[in-house]
């Protein structure tokens, strides 16, 4: 499409992702109203969105998306100003634009084209919007399509927005705009400048409501000097700003440049020394004031009026006077615009002290912490080795600090899962909607936070857990009626910090999973044998099994039989673990243990022969004595419970002879608890994860690699995988 | 990309074809270049369409042209503006002010 500079590339990148951010401010906005009627702020901040999206897409030639923003933008204004209602057929066709809009992002960032369905969509979606679209006088065309007739004088286009805001002061003018005057110096060509982009970088940070181009400085062509900038603008400018940001848009011209800023809302006297201030005619500028939208033909009058009285008093304040009187003028008027756009201002200051940082540096930021934390180790070992009490006590210091800093660097990558969780309103409604069933979220534990990976990796399969809950899980209207249960359904998502990290669940009321049909179509798929006892948590895991599915219709929503067993293995790549409660015909719920982090962990060293392995800290109960002398291999009795033993130099098939004094580790997995014999036990370490080569990948029992402070390498354990073997080990026997 | 002037006389309508960065750099010799044509003939058309680039002293000239063509009751007619040139009226709201049709095509869409 179009050719771009890195730097504008960069910024493109950058408007995609605000956009993704608007479009999503925009959809919570629509589904809030949905449910809780519509309220004018929420209307504008719908509208905010759209406009900034179309406004943020012609900077960058976007002109399909301008133009599709720009029909919705129609009918989001007649709802704006009353003269269309927002009914939840609206409210859905809003959607959907939302998402259509989403789609032109998607397929611009991967440079793909528009293909025949999205183009049929595109119709429909502008056909849609048509006939909603009330007959209105407000119906605004394209500027740049709009017949232009030939006026002689310079005709701004005023855009239909700028109706007046409430203003708050009897004095002050009723425009919610900021007014910018800019007389640009002769020599701002030559400086290198160009008024053009001035204009460009003010759309970037609002909205240019109304501008008027200023042409009474530009002598005759025969006169002019073409290399001089004559140029002037008078703009009614709306953004949420202050004024400083605004005036440093104009930092490399201020000096040669005569700049003007009067904040939203100013005393009418403020216009008026504006207009005293400035070079043209008064009488002409007060009507560019007037075109541009930042007075009103009355307040215009007013301040003339009030020029005359002052000057009939044979008072004409000299021009200095007028400096210092708009000095003291201004403070006030500026505090009062502040206080007024406090509360949206608030939110936006939140979003400006952000940071984007890319995905990639953070990274390579947190990996060499990783390599820090490595040699730190090392350090800590040598001193110790040493036995120098200063090296050993700098060393310890040392590591204090970059247990610090690692903390901060992990906590950077760390996103509320709010953002993971703020999608499925939109699910949800969706899919009721698909389903024919009336169906609540809730949403709690907000504020708990993840790894950023992880949270990309944990969206499908919630996304999965969630539509499989409402489509089997939660019952038909008619039938909750029958069990006397609420009409409408409730799926809730739930996220905590759990111990050894993070516990996401999903909850319905629906029937609960049904043990005797799971059972029976897991013996029929062969993945059970009828003379097995199982546990209800063994059966309800059999869900999770390739190719389970128990839904007697394959839906559109889930049911295809390919979900599950995909869900399990997602949440195990992340190193998560998934289990299921389910009580009868009160619902079931889906538990999602996540780690913390996926690249550090605390790990447990143990001896096996001369190899030293990993075992993570947090799957650690207990560690004891191996009871030598109990004659029994496969067990052991533990506070009167038998203990199931696993001993390591088997499953890795070390010929060493048993060593003298061999530990059990007790490892719990969700339920699971075994116990684990290994040789010598060395204590808590940090380890940094390095995932295995391609070729050791495929090792059973092992997940990943450390590098001990020593330069040794050793394994870490994949509990999960070991417990799991050993327990289906026990059932084939 | 420096600025090519092309004409040719069509009839009493004399077109007139600017080619490149419609820029400062170009601004000192259409200036002389358009002061003389102004004063030469009683219409003319300035050809878009090859326009790239369009700055401040670039939009400036075309106002000052307008006004000098308005002085003298010549017909200027700006014709086959170029995506650039569209995107630097609509900055400032000056398509209405030239008066003269703007016709978006399918690659000003795209």
């Amino acid at each position: 499409m179009i050719d771009l500079d890195p730097q504008m590339a960069a910024a493109l990148q950058t408007f995609f992702e605000e956009s993704r951010e608007l479009l999503q401010d925009m959809e919570n906005a629509l589904l809030f109203m949905e449910d809780a009627g519509a309220d004018s702020e929420r209307i504008n901040a719908v509208f905010r969105a759209a406009h900034t999206i179309k406004g943020s897409a012609g900077l960058f030639g976007l002109e399909e998306v301008v133009r599709f923003t720009h029909r919705l933008e129609n009918l989001l204004d007649q709802i704006r100003s009353g003269i269309t209602e927002l009914t939840p057929v609206r409210i859905t066709l809003l959607l959907s634009c939302g998402d259509h809009i989403a789609g032109y992002l998607d397929r611009i960032a991967t440079e793909s084209s528009l293909d025949q369905s999205f183009l049929a969509e595109d119709l429909r979606l502008l056909g849609d919007l048509a006939a909603q679209l009330g007959s209105s006088p407000i119906a605004s065309t394209v500027p740049a399509t709009a017949p232009a007739l030939a006026p002689t004088t310079l005709a701004p286009t005023v855009s239909p927005f700028t109706e007046p805001e409430c203003s708050n002061s009897p004095d002050s003018v009723q425009t919610g705009n900021w007014h910018i005057s800019l007389r640009f110096g002769l020599d701002t060509f030559r400086d290198g400048m160009d008024p053009l982009s001035f204009l460009r970088y003010l759309e970037q940070i609002g909205e240019i409501v109304g501008i008027v181009t200023l042409t009474d400085r530009l002598p005759p062509l025969s006169e002019m000097d073409a290399e001089s900038c004559y140029l002037g603008f008078e703009i009614s400018f709306k953004s949420s700003a202050d004024k400083a940001k605004i005036a440093d848009v104009f930092d490399f011209v201020k000096e040669s440049s005569t700049i003007h800023i009067l904040p939203a809302h100013s005393q009418i006297t403020a216009y008026l020394q504006l207009i005293q201030q400035l070079p043209e005619a008064d009488k002409h500028l007060g009507e560019i004031l007037v075109a541009v939208g930042s007075l009103t033909p009355e307040e215009l009058k007013g301040a003339l009026a009030l020029q005359d009285s002052s000057s009939q008093g044979g008072q004409h304040q000299p021009l200095g006077e007028i400096l210092v009187a708009q000095n003291m003028v201004q403070e006030p008027v500026v505090q009062g615009a502040l206080e007024k756009q406090q509360q949206q201002r608030e939110h936006q200051v939140v979003e400006r002290q952000m940071l984007r940082v890319r995905a990639a540096d953070l990274d390579q930021l947190v990996n060499l912490v990783g390599e820090l934390v490595i040699a730190s180790a090392a350090n800590s070992l040598y001193a110790a080795q040493n036995n120098a009490e200063e090296r050993i006590e700098s060393a310890a210091q040392v590591a204090r600090l970059v247990e610090d800093i690692r903390d901060g660097a992990l906590h950077l990558r760390m996103i509320d899962v709010a953002e993971v969780f703020q999608r499925f309103p939109r699910v949800v409604r969706d899919t009721a909607r698909t389903l024919g069933k009336d169906i609540r979220l809730e949403i709690s534990g907000e504020g708990t936070e993840l790894d950023k990976s992880m949270a990309e990796k944990i969206t499908d399969p919630l996304m999965h857990l969630v539509r499989n809950a409402m489509d089997h899980g939660i019952e038909s209207a008619e039938r909750r009626h029958a069990l006397g249960k609420p009409a409408q359904g409730c799926i809730s998502l739930h996220a905590c910090h759990d111990a050894s990290g993070i516990l996401i669940e999903v909850r319905d009321d629906g029937g609960g999973l049904n043990r005797e049909k799971i059972l029976g179509k897991a013996i029929e798929k062969g993945l059970a044998t009828p003379e097995q006892q199982l546990s209800d948590q063994e059966i309800y895991a059999l869900i999770f099994a390739p190719g389970f599915s128990t839904a007697d219709q394959v839906s559109d929503i889930s049911g295809r039989g390919v979900g599950m067993d995909v869900v399990r293995q997602n949440i195990e790549a992340i190193r998560g673990s998934i289990e299921i409660q389910s009580t009868p015909g009160a619902g079931s719920t889906m538990r999602i243990r996540l780690p913390l982090t996926l690249s550090i962990i605390d790990g447990f060293l143990v001896k096996l022969a001369t190899d030293t392995f990993v075992i993570p800290s947090e799957s650690v109960e207990e560690c004891l004595e191996y009871p030598e002398q109990q004659g029994t291999v496969g067990y052991m009795v533990l506070r009167d419970q038998a203990l199931p033993l696993l001993h390591l130099t088997r499953v890795f098939r070390f010929d060493a002879q048993p060593e003298k004094r061999r530990n059990v580790i007790v490892v719990r997995h969700g339920q699971d608890r075994v116990g684990m014999v290994v040789g010598a036990i060395l204590g808590n370490q940090q380890t940094v994860i390095k995932p295995l080569g391609k070729l050791f990948e495929q090792v059973p029992g092992i997940s990943a690699a450390t590098i001990l402070g020593n330069g040794d390498v050793a394994p870490i354990l994949d509990i999960p995988a070991l417990i799991h073997h050993h327990t289906s080990a026990k059932h084939s026997h | 990309m420096t600025m090519d002037i092309e004409q040719e006389q069509q009839g009493a309508n004399l077109q007139i074809r600017l080619s490149g960065d419609l820029d400062i750099y170009a601004a000192a010799s259409l200036r002389t270049h358009l002061l003389t044509m102004l004063q030469q003939h009683h219409e003319i058309e300035l050809v878009l369409n090859e326009v790239a680039e369009v700055d401040g002293a670039g939009l400036q000239m075309l106002l000052a042209t307008k006004a000098e063509a308005l002085r003298l009751g010549v017909i200027l007619r700006l014709t086959g503006h170029s995506v650039a040139m569209v995107r630097a009226l609509q900055l400032c709201r000056l398509t209405a002010y030239f008066g003269d049709p703007v016709i978006l095509t399918r690659e000003m869409a795209g």
